[in-house]
């Protein structure tokens, strides 16, 4: 859907790539490796669950 | 193009457009949901179909958006901008399927209404990581059904172009949703790196045809900028430099102007086409017509308007031809202004007036020219290959699904103790009773849909019942989505007189995730983290006990029911904290064989 460019088309698709690569990035940076880390130290087996 | 407002104007080319779509979309989905339950066996047929339509949409978005610059570099790529409006509204209604099915399997049968729970079962709108995914993928379902619902000529003409081009441009608001949709959701819990490394290609070709397009364009306006002098006629080209029946555009006062040859004569009209801001200088005359490259909307050169009973209208430009150069007046003339054509004469270049092949074609023209078809049977083929391997590479790109089952469909009848507090669970006596083994089994007990069974288990407390449900199980852990109202007591005697603790209490502080125990035991796969959160929120809110999966220091999991430090549900005080990092400090008790972690509320403590 690219128009015949005019500044104002060119300055929307800056902006818009500055966005989705902030967006993209935020995306990746704040993702936990793990939602559910270990726990060190003794925990009762989860065989007790059986 | 057309007079009259009729729903689709088909020709042949529309229909091979169309056909070659939907061949697309059933290749992408066969693949899709077909290798997935072969490399994914435990994953849920909803699952695969959220998914499969989500990723479909996206892929689908991603080459819409390229058609446009791509056009703009390869012209004869044209033929695939001519229906691309069929392309964005099969689109939308892939994007649609996603959303409804998401809705129906997230947000249907619990407390709140669908709509509402998408828009309120997360509100942590002041986190990025636990920032609602959801609402965002609905605006920009919401933009992208505006301009579906509008994509027909009848709302173009009731808009104004002006207007409905805006409208329209919003489909790049509505991708910038879709990456956040993505990237704020299913990309928080699957990490395996295929699938951002394909997002990022996606992005990466989109917007790098955008500015490679817009480079282009760029130099093109810089070059012919310069040549303009005030309200002077302009020496803008030669005459030999303009093909027969072809234009040549050139930027005159920042407007860009289509200045074409045919029959001996010169006429200047605005490159820009009141369809779809169209470059008429890349058409051609056709019928003695300008003749729009993108949709075929028609122009007479002389007055810029169009044949009747048509009334699109473009400025025109005066001009005039002296010693083999025209000359073009940069002022426009109002759209539609009669303009003498300049006549060629003496000056004419042979070698320009040859006609040569022409590679200009246009949907509703019987045949395309050799050249162009070829390059569209070969951009068809890349496309198909495009979609070949995205559908693998999502397919190897997620996550194992875990072995949990909801045996839908099927009915059992169980009988046993049942237990009210702190959530109803029915105890089943096994008869085994050898390695310190407890001589019966536990089944936590929920209702239908998102909702638990307080309701159907009031009253029973500790009597010996039997009921029918349907079996949830995973990993050991197993639960009865109970059948309404087929609970009864019976005689037989009750398996424990007083449920006790196992061992010692002891305190821990504990890192895990919130989850609804009904999802994550098997009624969803996954039923847990980011993506799942707001279905979380609403089955918990509905009486589902709340679990805390948590895991040892050699990665073996371990489930502990969730209550408050007096053994209370806890379902409205955890609806904050599920499907996050959280750390509790609490208790460790178990009643049966169940493991229990009493804690304050007040104790929980996200770790993010």
């Amino acid at each position: 859907m690219i128009l015949p460019l005019r500044r104002q088309h060119r300055l929307m698709i800056a902006a818009l790539i500055v966005v989705l690569v902030i967006i993209f990035l935020a995306g990746i940076l704040v993702r936990p490796e793990s939602l559910t880390p270990p726990n060190s130290g003794f925990l009762p087996s989860a065989e007790v669950q059986r | 193009m057309s007079h009259g407002y009729v729903s689709i104007g088909w020709n042949r080319q529309k229909k091979i457009y169309d056909a070659l779509i939907l061949t697309g979309i059933i290749v992408y989905l066969g693949l899709f949901i077909g290798a997935g339950s072969v490399v994914h066996p435990n994953a849920t047929i909803e699952t695969l179909l959220i998914r499969g339509f989500g990723t479909c949409a996206l892929l689908m978005l991603h080459i819409i958006l390229s058609i446009g610059p791509l056009c703009r570099l390869f012209p004869r790529l044209l033929p695939l901008l001519y229906n691309r409006r069929h392309f964005g509204v099969m689109m939308f209604l892939m994007a649609l399927a996603h959303g409804g099915f998401s809705l129906v399997q997230f947000h249907t049968l619990g407390d709140l209404n669908p709509l509402v729970s998408v828009l309120v079962s997360n509100e942590r709108y002041q986190s990025l990581a636990s920032f609602p995914f959801q609402p965002l993928g609905l605006a920009a379902l919401l933009i992208l059904f505006l301009m579906a619902a509008t994509s027909h000529d009848f709302w173009l003409a009731n808009l104004t172009a002006p207007a409905w081009k805006r409208l329209h441009m919003l489909v790049y608001v509505a991708y910038g949703l879709i990456v956040a949709h993505v990237m704020l959701g299913v990309l928080q819990a699957e990490n395996n790196w295929i699938l951002a490394a394909t997002l990022a290609m996606g992005m990466i070709v989109v917007l790098g045809l955008h500015l490679i397009a817009g480079w282009r364009e760029r130099k093109k306006d810089q070059a012919s900028d310069s040549m303009v002098s005030a309200n002077v006629f302009v020496d803008v080209c030669g005459i030999d430099e303009i093909e027969n029946n072809r234009a040549k555009v050139v930027t005159l006062s920042g407007e860009r102007v289509a200045i074409f040859k045919y029959d001996d004569k010169i006429s200047a009209i605005s490159n820009v086409c009141q369809h779809q801001n169209g470059p008429l200088g890349e058409g051609r005359i056709i019928d003695g017509c300008v003749t729009c490259p993108w949709h075929g909307f028609q122009y007479l050169p002389e007055t810029g308007a169009s044949p009747p009973p048509f009334t699109e209208k473009v400025p025109t430009f005066n001009v005039k031809v002296l010693s083999g150069r025209v000359l073009v007046d940069p002022i426009p003339n109002p759209p539609g202004k009669r303009v003498e054509p300049a006549i060629i004469s003496e000056t004419k270049s042979e070698s320009a007036n040859v006609a040569r092949p022409s590679e200009f074609y246009i949907g509703y023209l019987p045949v395309a020219p050799s050249s162009i078809a070829s390059a569209i049977r070969k951009a068809i083929m890349v496309m198909f290959a495009i979609v070949a391997v995205v559908a693998l590479a999502l397919v190897f790109g997620q996550h194992r699904f875990a072995e949990s089952v909801f045996e839908f469909g099927t009915t059992r009848e169980f009988e046993g103790q049942l237990i009210e507090k702190p959530f109803p669970r029915l105890l089943v006596n096994t008869g085994k009773q050898k390695d310190n083994a407890l001589p019966f089994a536990s089944y936590a007990l929920v209702a239908g849909g998102k909702h638990g069974a307080e309701k159907e288990a009031a009253g029973f407390d500790g009597r010996s019942v039997k009921l029918k449900g349907t079996l949830i199980h995973r990993d050991g852990m197993a639960m009865i989505e109970i059948a309404a109202g087929s609970i009864s007591t019976t005689d037989a005697a009750p398996i424990i007189t007083s449920p006790g603790s196992q061992f010692a209490p002891a305190t821990y502080t504990l890192a895990g995730e919130i989850v609804d125990s009904k999802c994550y035991l098997g009624v969803m796969n996954p039923g847990h983290t980011k993506p799942h959160r707001e279905c979380a929120s609403l089955c918990i809110r509905g009486g589902i006990p709340p679990l805390f999966v948590v895991h040892d220091a050699r990665g073996y999991e371990i489930n502990l029911w969730l209550v408050s430090e007096t053994g209370e549900p806890v379902n409205q005080q955890v609806l904050d904290f599920v499907a996050e990092p959280v750390e509790i400090t609490g208790q460790i008790t178990t009643i049966g064989n169940q493991l229990f972690f009493n804690a304050s509320p007040a104790n929980y403590k996200r770790l993010q």
